[in-house]
């Protein structure tokens, strides 16, 4: 199979998917593993409300209300982060509240949620899986200060996996790009998908700040759907691998 | 389901296309947004490397100590790939329980603690108000960098002495914390110690030099043999132990004792008696059951030595009670005064109970046991031989006038000839190992400071500005309790040569410890945390909080910070064998999260002091050469603590190294002192062996053994062809005290400066009394005139116990909190949810969903008697009020039992009403349960300033569901909600 041509040529759409698909995975993992600024926030609101993005997640389905939300959210948070630059305590506050301490509201953990009641205490085998998952794709967890099932390395590790993709592609290696994107699809339906939901439900539950139950319901929603958008893409693709080269 | 069919893949790859149209290309995330990485692509060599790891799955076997209760067992931890999967006894020492080494439940369950979705993982900021629980997460840097900040500026406006280091509950590793706190220049610097059972250790400090005694049943132990070689000596001797208020079987202590007991008592037909309110899982084993009455241990001893004294005649095997080869003026400073005193009494009238003091009578009607059970205790404890009295923290350890119980008692045990005896008696104080030296930074303490007092400069050592904050001149493990007061009120030095220095309290740097829950009033410490100046402002300017789990007291903390779990961290433990030997807690796994090292926190945060203090003052009391120049890691500190073992002299028979001067201190491994390769320096009478390292303990098990011997109390002097006393006594006179010279330095302070201590005068005392004493207890009408007036409306005496808990902390562990102790801890619950925790056949821990049935889960209780409980028509499982005559109170269920002495109602440390809700069940349960200090009087005994713990008397009222906001403190009520979890 040919690579996509570089050139006047518009992109694959699939590429552009790709782009848009890693680029969504890295602004949640970014959100749930760090505290919002004012600076992210901006950028959080750019991404969402570029035209590139929102007519692909709107023609597609891909929770473009959720999307609309979280954007107006966070521009609205943003605003009031310029007019009283204190409120950012609030969020960070509400950021430890949910996901931290003194008594986490949403613990953030694979190990705690997996398995619909029945999963395992930190760093057990779910934990364990996860981690040689990412091994066998060549990752390891280079922040000691969390572990790797936590939602956001997860969800970074499928950004990782799409950019990776994307260069693959890029050098004509269509095949092996198609069976990253695949094995990042699969890790949504075996790992996040097997817990992520429940824990973002909780977070929308119990979140006071508007930001965090609109980001828990857009990732939840996107999620859902990437999974199926993305295995279905890569199935059809497989079968129209020339369009993809051509 | 997303199935796309034929026609909607079309269509989403048009849309795509569509949506390309715009511009040809997709946006990226903002730079700031991408730039967040956790993970790493590897090398393909990196990856090879890992996966080969992973493919090994190779355990590797390491050897640390425990923490999850006070015995500290040397453990054996399987680590795979940086992670523990398994946790066994150690095998290769015997202090564990039994002589094969095992890890009790209790040890077993610490992987519970280790990896806890509860557990504290980064550095907090408080950003609400105290109490609130509303914190947000910032970076060591930060952390470290604001608390040095403050420090500093405390220490420039109210002198380093307004900064309180509390090392907390384990005493591993206080020494890091202890270093600092004295390096920059407060005195205050203390530990759990001085809220555990000093009035317990009280007697032993006074007329030995030591602690805590034990009976002679740690077995086996190595001894020299006739042929000049050590044998393992597994044979009980003991004949009679009396446990009074000390319950090893579920408090623990000493976890040998527990096997040590039951083996004398089968191999040796051994005798074991329990003196104890409440039928205790050791006086279930025991052959007697004496249920005393609460606080009148000074008097059931009192009457044992008259008797002994009335009734012993040397010339009568059956009365041989006193052993004159070690009570007599050789060994004994001070005998005939003691005994004098205490005579003095005979005659006085006790105005509660009209008898003549320490009579059989008196102590029957005082203790409430049968005089003639009183008569064949001290009858048999006098003649039986080898014997051991052994007194617990429950009990003499407890009460205002604990130390009354804890002399007589040592004079019991010396008087009878079992002190050191084989089979007798042991200071465990005396005996163990040495450890800390000066890496615990005593030396910075004896620095010259000045202040300005009452206009006059003032020069002397840094340890006087403590002293000890007002009123506790004699409190030589510092004072803990009485610290809500002076944070409200300041401290105002009477004693030393800073006297009339006046400063606040205004930095409480805390670790390991829970002093909201274990050290008093609760409802005091709140009070202290939270309030604040008129500018609204706290008074407590700082207040740090380091731990691996997050416990009540950190809620009121300004800065949160993590530290490693044990497994993470390095150390020594802090066990009482009867003879040396210490194990290395080392550090078997990276810590985990964001948490750190004492000793790396302790680094960080003397360079940033040191940085502040140079900007500030131009110099630094915090020195390079005394931290980070001096230390490159926790090993070399450790090695430091260690370089001072064991630090006992070579005394007792068999003499542990013949090869080796007698009498002379014993500092090096083992195996260096066994061979001879050693330096003597007889300036200093030391032998000094090969120094015990951290990588010697790794080599050996994690645990250095040296020789045991007995008699330890006299050395053989070669000159003189006799016996002199000294050894292994630490007194003035290296004789056994029973004129007190330790209390006459305190006696001169306060004689200098002209004021008696409150607590002192509150006796009638101008000055501590140099031999024996006697005084009541607080809050017992049965023997104290004084609160006579309340028995009839407060009928119960109030009692504590532990479970097997152990540790506040430790009760996050769910796999030992469902196990019932004693009446105290049953399964009484009402019905929650919550993740449960259990371990798989793989070994695997698994958290499940589980709805907790009513009655299935143990809970705190108050254990009160059949006989009462008929009479309140109170059954198991109703609810209660505890009203105090403070008019405090507490709710809990009660358990209804024919185990206790009536009148007497008991319940567990720190079991109840825990509203840290990263406890798990115990959050859940703590409407129902009692937070037992709530109850405590804000009173503390008179020397060592210790809260009366076991001094309450209360009603009890039976009440309904709807009335337990009524009696249950508000901050108990408070709600967290915890995921996964209902109430």
């Amino acid at each position: 199979m040919k690579a996509p041509s570089p050139g006047s040529t518009p992109p694959h759409p699939f590429l552009l998917y790709l782009r848009l698909r890693a680029g969504v995975y890295r602004i949640i993992s970014h959100f749930l593993l760090k505290e919002p600024t004012p600076e992210t926030l901006s950028e959080l609101v750019l991404f969402l409300r570029d035209q590139r993005v929102s007519r692909i997640v709107e023609s597609l389905e891909l929770c473009h209300n959720e999307a609309a939300s979280l954007a107006a959210v966070s521009a609205k948070l943003t605003e009031e982060l310029s007019s009283s630059p204190e409120r950012l305590v609030d969020v960070w506050a509400e950021y430890t509240r949910l996901f931290i301490a003194p008594y986490p509201k949403a613990i953030p953990y694979e190990s705690f949620w997996k398995g619909g009641g029945k999963g395992r205490l930190l760093f057990s085998a779910s934990w364990e899986d996860v981690k040689l998952w990412y091994l066998e794709d060549g990752y390891a967890l280079d922040d000691r200060t969390v572990a790797e099932d936590h939602l956001g390395v997860e969800l970074e590790y499928v950004a990782a996996m799409s950019e990776e993709a994307l260069e693959m592609l890029a050098e004509g290696r269509v095949d092996a790009a198609l069976r990253k994107v695949k094995r990042s699809v699969d890790f949504l339906d075996a790992h996040v998908l097997k817990w992520a939901t429940k824990m973002l439900k909780t977070v929308e539950v119990e979140a006071k700040e508007p930001f965090y139950r609109a980001l828990a319901s857009w990732t939840a929603c996107f999620i859902k759907l990437d999974s199926e958008v993305t295995r279905k893409l890569v199935e059809e693709l497989a079968k129209e691998a020339d369009a993809l080269a051509s | 389901m997303y199935a796309l069919t034929r026609r909607e893949f079309l269509k989403v790859l048009a849309a795509v296309s569509a949506a390309a149209g715009v511009a040809g290309s997709m946006p990226v995330a903002a730079e700031k947004i991408l730039k967040t990485r956790t993970l790493r692509k590897l090398t393909p060599e990196e990856k090879l490397e890992l996966e080969r790891r992973v493919r090994k799955s190779e355990v590797e076997v390491r050897y640390t100590a425990c923490v999850m209760c006070a015995a500290e067992c040397s453990l054996e931890v399987w680590v795979k790939d940086g992670k523990v999967v398994r946790i066994y006894g150690n095998k290769h020492v015997h202090y564990n329980l039994g002589a094969g080494g095992s890890a009790c439940a209790k040890g077993v369950s610490s992987l519970n603690l280790v990896y806890s979705p509860y557990r504290l993982k980064y550095p907090l900021k408080r950003v609400g108000e105290r109490g609130e629980g509303k914190f947000i997460r910032i970076s060591w840097e930060q952390a470290i960098d604001e608390i040095a900040k403050k420090l500093v500026e405390i220490k420039k406006k109210y002198g380093p002495e307004s900064v309180v280091v509390d090392a907390g509950d384990v005493p591993d590793n206080r020494d890091p914390y202890w270093r600092f706190g004295f390096a920059f220049g407060t005195p205050n610097c203390l530990e759990h110690g001085c809220i555990c059972d000093t009035p317990r250790r009280h007697g032993p400090k006074l007329i030995v030099g030591g602690k805590r005694w034990e009976p002679d049943i740690m077995r086996p132990v190595p001894v020299r043999g006739e042929d000049g070689k050590l044998h393992w000596y597994n044979k009980h001797d003991i004949k009679l132990i009396i446990y009074v208020g000390w319950n090893p079987f579920t408090a623990t202590r000493i976890s040998w004792e527990t096997m040590g007991t039951i083996r004398a008592k089968l191999e040796n037909n051994a005798k074991i008696v329990v003196v104890d309110p409440a039928l205790s899982n050791t006086a279930a084993k025991a052959d007697e059951w004496i249920p005393i009455r609460p606080g009148t241990e000074p008097d059931l001893f009192a009457a044992m030595l008259r008797y002994i004294l009335e009734h012993n005649d040397p010339n009568d095997p059956e009365r041989n009670y006193i052993d004159y080869t070690v009570f007599n003026e050789k060994y004994v400073e001070g005998l005939n005064e003691f005994i004098e005193a205490f005579k003095s009494w005979w005659d006085k009238v006790d105005p509660v109970t009209g008898h003549k003091y320490f009579t059989l009578e008196w102590a029957e009607a005082r203790t409430g046991i049968p005089k003639e059970k009183i008569e064949w205790l001290a009858h048999t404890f006098g003649k039986t031989k080898p014997a051991a009295l052994v007194w617990g923290m429950q009990a003499p350890g407890h009460h205002y006038n604990g130390y009354v119980a804890s002399i007589l008692g040592v004079v019991l045990n010396i008087i009878t000839g079992n002190f050191d005896r084989k089979g007798g008696v042991i200071d465990t104080e005396l005996v163990k190992s040495s450890k800390g030296g000066p890496a615990t930074g005593k030396q910075f303490n004896k620095r010259k400071v000045k202040r300005a007092i009452n206009g006059k400069e003032v020069e002397a050592e840094q340890e006087w500005l403590n002293y000890k904050y007002s009123d506790w001149p004699a409190a030589w493990d510092d004072i803990l309790g009485d610290l809500p007061r002076l944070i409200m009120e300041g401290v105002e030095i009477h004693y030393g040569p800073f006297r009339g220095h006046k400063y606040p309290i205004k930095a409480y740097i805390v670790r390991a410890s829970n002093p909201l829950v274990t050290a008093g009033p609760p409802h005091k410490w709140i009070e202290a945390f939270t309030a604040k100046e008129p500018d609204g402002s706290y008074k407590l300017e700082l207040f740090v909080y380091l731990d691996t789990v997050f416990l009540e007291t950190g809620l009121y903390a300004d800065y949160v910070l993590p530290e490693a779990s044990y497994l993470e961290r390095m150390s020594v433990s802090d066990i009482y064998p009867v003879h040396p030997v210490i194990y290395l807690r080392d550090a078997v796994m990276e810590p985990l999260w964001d948490s750190k090292k004492p000793f790396d926190i302790v680094m960080m945060l003397a360079r940033k002091v040191y940085e502040y203090e140079m900007k500030e003052f131009g110099r630094s009391d915090i020195r390079p050469e005394d931290f980070w120049e001096k230390y490159s890691s926790e090993e070399d500190f450790v090695n430091e603590m260690l370089s001072v073992a064991p630090g006992r002299p070579n005394v007792g028979r068999p003499l542990p190294y013949p090869n080796l001067p007698e009498g002379y201190k014993l500092v090096g491994t083992p195996e260096s002192l066994e061979e001879g390769r050693v330096t003597i320096d007889h300036d200093k009478k030391t032998v000094y062996g090969e120094p015990v390292t951290v990588e010697y303990l790794r080599k050996h098990y994690g645990a250095a053994i040296w020789p045991m011997s007995w008699e330890r109390y006299k050395v053989w002097d070669a000159t003189k062809g006799d016996w002199v006393p000294g050894g292994i006594l630490k007194t003035k006179t290296k004789k056994f005290e029973l004129h007190f010279h330790r209390y006459e330095q305190y006696n001169k302070l306060v004689e200098e400066s002209g004021r008696t201590p409150t607590p002192w005068r509150e006796l009638g005392w101008d000055k501590l009394p140099t031999t024996f004493y006697w005084f009541e207890t607080v809050w017992n009408p049965y023997t104290n005139p004084k609160y006579a007036k309340y028995r009839d409306e407060y009928p119960f005496q109030l009692i504590w116990a532990r479970t097997h808990h152990g540790m506040t902390g430790t009760q996050l562990c769910e796999w030992t909190a469902q196990a019932p102790a004693e009446g105290l801890w049953m399964p009484l619950n009402r019905r929650f949810r919550m993740k449960q925790v259990r371990i798989r056949a793989t070994g695997e821990p698994v958290v499940e969903d589980k709805e907790v049935k009513e009655g299935r889960w143990c809970v705190g209780t108050v254990q009160i008697s059949t006989v009462d409980a008929e009479k309140l028509g109170i059954k198991t499982g109703d609810y209660v009020a505890l009203i105090n005559p403070l008019g405090r109170s507490v709710v809990a269920v009660a358990y209804v039992t024919p185990t206790i002495r009536p009148g007497v109602v008991r319940m567990g440390l720190g079991s109840g009403g825990r509203f840290s809700p990263g406890l798990g069940g115990c959050y859940f349960t703590r409407l129902y349960t009692p937070l037992t200090n709530e109850l405590t009087d804000y009173k503390f005994s008179p020397v060592m300033g210790q809260p009366c713990y076991a001094d309450m008397i209360v009603k009890i009222v039976k009440i309904s569901e709807e009335d337990i906001p009524k009696y249950q403190p508000k901050y108990v009520l408070r709600e967290y909600k915890v995921p996964g979890v209902e109430a």
